[in-house]
């Protein structure tokens, strides 16, 4: 890149690993946080400081479930004063009229709503969560209540894929503006679980015509964003719109990375706060330098006309799959493994009801 | 579909805000942001309470355009910030 290096453009805090769901998709890393190691109240106001004087404009308040933080009030209150947009991203299931009041009243922009599915049996299985659904849609309602904006963020995997439609008639009717599509991503303990989760192609195609006939729909009065798993494309994603050039991720004890995945990449030694500064390690650290723009790149992505647009794709998916974090992501048609990959994933696609591995904590065993 | 005859406002969760370190303007909503430019600013600052056809009838007194271009080109900004998510309309 030629231009100087901009600061990030916002913020995801991973306020804690907690969670009372536990997600066979979620894509914490498998070794969670436990939460004597969090950050401190102090820790996280610091860090809003520092985003905002580095021209961040907004911070999503995540985990785990970031409601399981007693102070998540305190920290809204304090990325409000600092003119920060404030996101929260939560199950719902620890939210209740009261609660929501006050994260109102300490200013809070918009709440974002994940659902498992829409029937509880489905829903309780994938998170391990009994009564989910009721507990989800009582939280939607507080939300609207309350005239805050809202994002439903429907999980999918194969086992509610075909649940799509339903889905998104039950968005319209609550009259929701912004709908996300988010087919699980292959991390953490979403990659544990691939052969469990991932949808076939066929389902795919029908998830992909179904958005597209929604969007036409709904046009200026819903807006879908939908995300697929990216096993059958034959190009890879933007994996965060490029490493390290738009977001910074804390997590739950103040490393400091350019995406949630990113410590899969054990050969990069991450910063961390309170150590160093947000800036320091947006613009000094070598590991977010390491694969940032176009100059880490191998062959052929440096000849690629999409080496600015899709960035090289996916680094600890390149490392996932490929077993080299440098090399293509093989989601990529020109990668020698894509084809193995393809394959791979029509063959797990096909294996029908495989036991989900529900996330736990264990801190013994790394990476087990 | 928008018309002459409808008002916009800012979705809910959307908001206008000045971006001091870039040194610009942006619309921040839900997980998105849109840089918009010295004449987009004014005209949704103008929007407000007007419908299409009477902000647009303000706008081409006040910069001496001609009506049509101006009507034209407000629309397609607004259907553009609609179908985004960052408007909504009546």
């Amino acid at each position: 890149m030629t231009d100087a290096l901009s600061p990030p453009l916002a913020i995801l805090l991973e306020l804690t690993h907690r969670c009372p769901l536990r997600c066979a998709y979620c894509s914490n890393p498998l070794a969670l946080t436990p939460a004597a190691d969090e950050l401190s109240t102090a820790d996280w106001c610091a860090i809003l400081d520092q985003a905002a004087a580095q021209g961040m404009l907004q911070v999503h308040f995540s985990g785990g479930e970031p409601m399981a933080r007693a102070d998540l009030p305190q920290l809204v209150a304090h990325a409000s004063r600092l003119g920060l947009y404030s996101n929260l991203i939560t199950s719902g299931v620890l939210l209740n009229e009261a609660k929501l009041a006050v994260l109102v009243e300490a200013g809070l922009n918009h709440v974002q709503l994940s659902f498992q599915g829409l029937d509880e049996a489905g829903a309780e299985a994938l998170s391990g969560f009994k009564g989910g659904v009721a507990k989800k849609q009582a939280a939607l309602a507080c939300v609207q209540a309350a005239d805050l904006a809202l994002t439903l963020n429907f999980v999918i995997t194969r086992q509610n894929a075909d649940q799509l439609d339903a889905m998104l008639s039950y968005a319209e009717q609550h009259g929701i503006a912004r709908v996300e599509v988010a087919n699980t991503q292959y991390y953490g303990w979403g990659l544990q679980n691939r052969a469990a989760l991932i949808p076939s192609e066929a389902q795919l195609d029908a998830m992909s015509t179904l958005v597209a006939a929604w969007r036409e729909r709904v046009k200026g009065r819903m807006v879908i964003d939908y995300v697929i798993p990216d096993y059958y494309a034959r190009r890879p994603k933007a994996c965060m719109g490029g490493w390290a050039q738009r977001f910074l991720n804390v997590m739950p004890d103040g490393t400091l990375l350019p995406c949630h995945a990113a410590q899969t990449l054990t050969h990069l030694d991450f910063p961390r706060f309170p150590a160093s500064t947000l800036a320091e390690a947006w613009f000094e650290s070598p590991a977010f330098a390491a694969y940032r723009g176009t100059a880490w790149m191998p062959e052929p992505c440096s000849g690629c006309d999409n080496k600015e647009k899709d960035w090289g794709g996916c680094r600890c998916q390149a490392l996932a799959l490929a077993g080299n974090a440098s090399t293509l992501d093989p989601v990529c048609e020109h990668s020698p493994q894509h084809q193995q990959v393809v394959t791979m994933a029509r063959r797990e696609a096909q294996l029908g009801d495989v036991p989900l591995q529900l996330r736990r904590f264990s801190f013994a065993v790394e990476g087990d | 579909m928008l018309s002459l005859a409808s008002t916009v406002r800012l979705a809910a969760g959307t908001r206008l805000q000045h971006d001091a370190v870039r040194e610009r303007w942006v619309l921040l909503g839900p997980e998105r942001m849109l840089i918009v430019d010295d004449m987009a600013r004014l005209i949704l600052e103008r929007s407000h309470g007007l419908t299409i056809g009477a902000l647009c009838q303000a706008l081409a007194a006040e910069f001496d355009a001609p009506l049509a271009t101006v009507e034209t080109d407000v629309l397609a900004l607004f259907t553009s910030m609609s179908e985004k998510g960052f408007l909504r309309h009546d």
